[in-house]
């Protein structure tokens, strides 16, 4: 079911000050959606993750899960489940018990308990880990406990705040690929938090880019690359990010963007800036060319057998198509 | 070796003062020692004198019977306020430390409030109970209502008990919390599934060390407000001992006595972890 949040405002309040957490959010997850929320630490990703679970309550604006406004209802009403960063699993309890305490505190019956409990462990192959408790499991099959006790909610819609955050990299890029395939298996409404934009860009059919409480954009990820609405969002999504060159020469007044993938290094004098290559990185099937241009550095990506030398004086080329131009004084997209 | 030497004075404090008292006391119990002529060795006697002593069992009863009562009074009064108390909020600071304020009264004056309190001619319990028309039990007079009452006024001596007690709750994680209202559990079940189980361990220790505790604790209330009565009601074996010993001279016979509280603490502490064990083997699930 679809889940839409508007006019969502919330500030923080303490002796210390005030911070604004989430400044008018509208946002909506159609029917069937894996919505990603992504935007670095404070950008108040979590804090509209926790508004929709209920954990938080709004200043202002409205929440609502299949059409309904839920906003004021207590969490456990919303039709949500939710799956936590370090998966708050209980500790006491066997992984059996963990996926079917919400069931036990709603008093469902034994069968169906026992029916939901069965699909779910078979769904995501925990069926032998059912007795152990969480501290006898990998980082990958709590991943999956969590996962399951999610599922067995058969909630209108998932809440998942950085659920691959605990995993290391191997792990972290198979759970992508499950969950995914897990999301569209149910056809449930997914929103996804995290920080990390290749899990955005890998899962999402769009893309929420959160700065400051502030929507930048909200794109699929093909679009969020291509068209990066704000100079934010252009050196945000990408590994490496955009270069972005403020107030150059051939354009005063604006802020351009390359994306290190439509830079060539070409001899000094024949491109459009020069400058001296100042790192290396080695990625495998390509080459990652830090080169250092006075005021700003140009990083440009190159084949594998292109070898520079560290040090040596370069150009750099670009064609007119691949610029992207942004506004100088608020970095919106000309 | 030098954990050792670290560990020194304490393994010399504690051998002179509890290693050779034990010794002491141990020996003694098989003695006859009034205090003024040399211990004489009699064996076993003491032991089965006090097996004879109708008195002896009294109080072996109303000690059971104190524990039982005390006991869960206290834990539940340390876990009623830990879980009342344990919100970094506006106040709890203030309230935390009122909490733990008659624990640090010492024991003679906070007996002497209490004889104060349950006095049934101009108590204040009897006050408001007589302006409410009803007629407030006999705390000090009668067997029952004595009992229950010394139990009581240690009920709110559980300082320690209650800062333990905060300290665990506190390590129950917030996101369990959170996940069980995302959930729809009530706060009923989460307190019962959740913060319970998981302050348990906690909680099992709490009780094995207040049952030890209870065991000592009722000697000055017994001794001051209530003197053992009505009946011998609440002549506790601390008291017991203590009467044995210095009201009657029979040094012997107290050490005896001694030696079996002792015995009687082991074998609750042995059943109560026995109980515990069983418990989390078959119901943490």
């Amino acid at each position: 079911m679809s889940v839409a949040v508007a006019g969502a405002t919330k500030t923080y309040r303490s002796r210390a000050g005030s911070v604004t957490a989430l400044a008018d959010v509208d946002l909506s997850a159609v029917d069937g959606e894996l919505l990603v929320v992504v935007g670095p630490s404070g950008s108040g990703k979590t804090t509209l993750l926790r508004s929709i679970a209920g954990l938080e309550e709004l200043d202002e604006g409205t929440i609502s899960v299949g059409g309904r406004d839920v906003t004021r209802l207590p969490p456990g009403e919303r039709g949500v489940a939710m799956v936590f960063q370090e998966y708050a699993l209980y500790p006491h309890m066997t992984v059996a018990a963990n996926i079917t305490f919400g069931m036990r505190a709603r008093k469902e019956g034994r069968g169906e308990i026992e029916r939901r409990l069965e699909s779910a462990a078979r769904h995501l192959d925990i069926e032998d880990v059912l007795a152990r408790r969480p501290s006898e499991l990998s980082g990958g099959e709590r991943q999956r406990v969590a996962l399951a006790r999610a599922m067995v909610r058969e909630p209108d819609a998932y809440l998942m705040d950085e659920p691959l955050s605990d995993l290391d990299a191997k792990l972290r890029a198979q759970m992508r690929t499950e969950i995914r395939n897990l999301q569209r298996a149910v056809g449930a409404t997914m929103l996804y938090v995290t920080h990390d934009q290749i899990e955005a860009m890998t899962m999402a059919d769009r893309v929420a880019v959160l700065r400051d409480g502030l929507v930048e954009q909200v794109a699929s990820p093909v679009e969020l690359y291509d068209h990066p609405a704000t100079a934010f969002v252009a050196r945000f999504v990408g590994n490496p990010p955009m270069n972005l060159v403020d107030d150059p020469p051939w354009d005063p007044g604006v802020t351009v963007g390359i994306r290190p993938e439509h830079v060539a290094l070409v001899p000094p004098g024949a491109g459009r800036i020069d400058g001296r290559i100042a790192e290396i990185e080695f990625t495998g099937h390509e080459s990652v060319v830090h080169v250092d241009c006075g005021p700003t550095w140009i990083l440009v990506k190159v084949p594998r057998g292109f070898s520079p030398r560290l040090g040596a004086e370069t150009g750099v080329s670009f064609q007119d198509s691949a610029i992207r131009r942004f506004s100088g004084r608020d970095g919106a997209a000309l | 070796m030098r954990t050792g030497r670290f560990a020194l004075p304490y393994v010399t404090g504690l051998t002179l003062l509890v290693g050779l008292p034990v010794a002491g006391a141990v020996t003694l119990a098989f003695t006859d020692f009034s205090g003024v002529q040399d211990p004489e060795w009699i064996g076993f006697a003491n032991f089965e004198r006090l097996l004879d002593q109708p008195l002896f069992w009294k109080a072996v009863g109303n000690t059971a019977s104190f524990v039982a009562i005390a006991v869960p009074l206290r834990i539940a009064a340390a876990v009623a306020l830990a879980l009342l108390l344990h919100r970094r909020t506006a106040g709890a600071g203030a309230a935390r430390a009122v909490a733990y304020l008659p624990t640090v009264v010492p024991d003679v004056a906070y007996a002497l409030l209490w004889l104060w309190l349950l006095n049934p001619l101009y108590g204040p319990l009897a006050a408001a109970a007589s302006s409410l028309g009803i007629s407030a039990p006999g705390w000090l007079t009668e067997p029952w209502p004595a009992r229950i009452g010394i139990a009581v006024m240690g009920a709110f001596q559980v300082g320690e008990a209650f800062v333990v007690a905060l300290a665990a709750r506190r390590t129950v994680p917030e996101p369990l919390y959170e996940a069980a209202l995302v959930e729809g559990a009530r706060p009923w079940f989460t307190l019962r599934k959740v913060t319970l189980p998981v302050m348990a361990p906690v909680l099992a220790l709490l009780a094995l060390r207040d049952v030890v505790l209870a065991l000592q604790v009722n000697f000055v209330p017994a001794f001051l407000v209530t003197e053992g009565g009505p009946g011998y009601a609440t002549t506790f074996l601390p008291l017991y001992v203590y009467e044995a010993g210095f009201t009657y001279f029979r040094f012997g016979y107290a050490a005896a006595v001694s030696v079996v509280m002792f015995a009687f603490t082991a074998a609750i502490l042995a059943v109560q972890y026995w109980i515990y064990r069983r418990w989390r083997e078959t119901r943490w699930s």
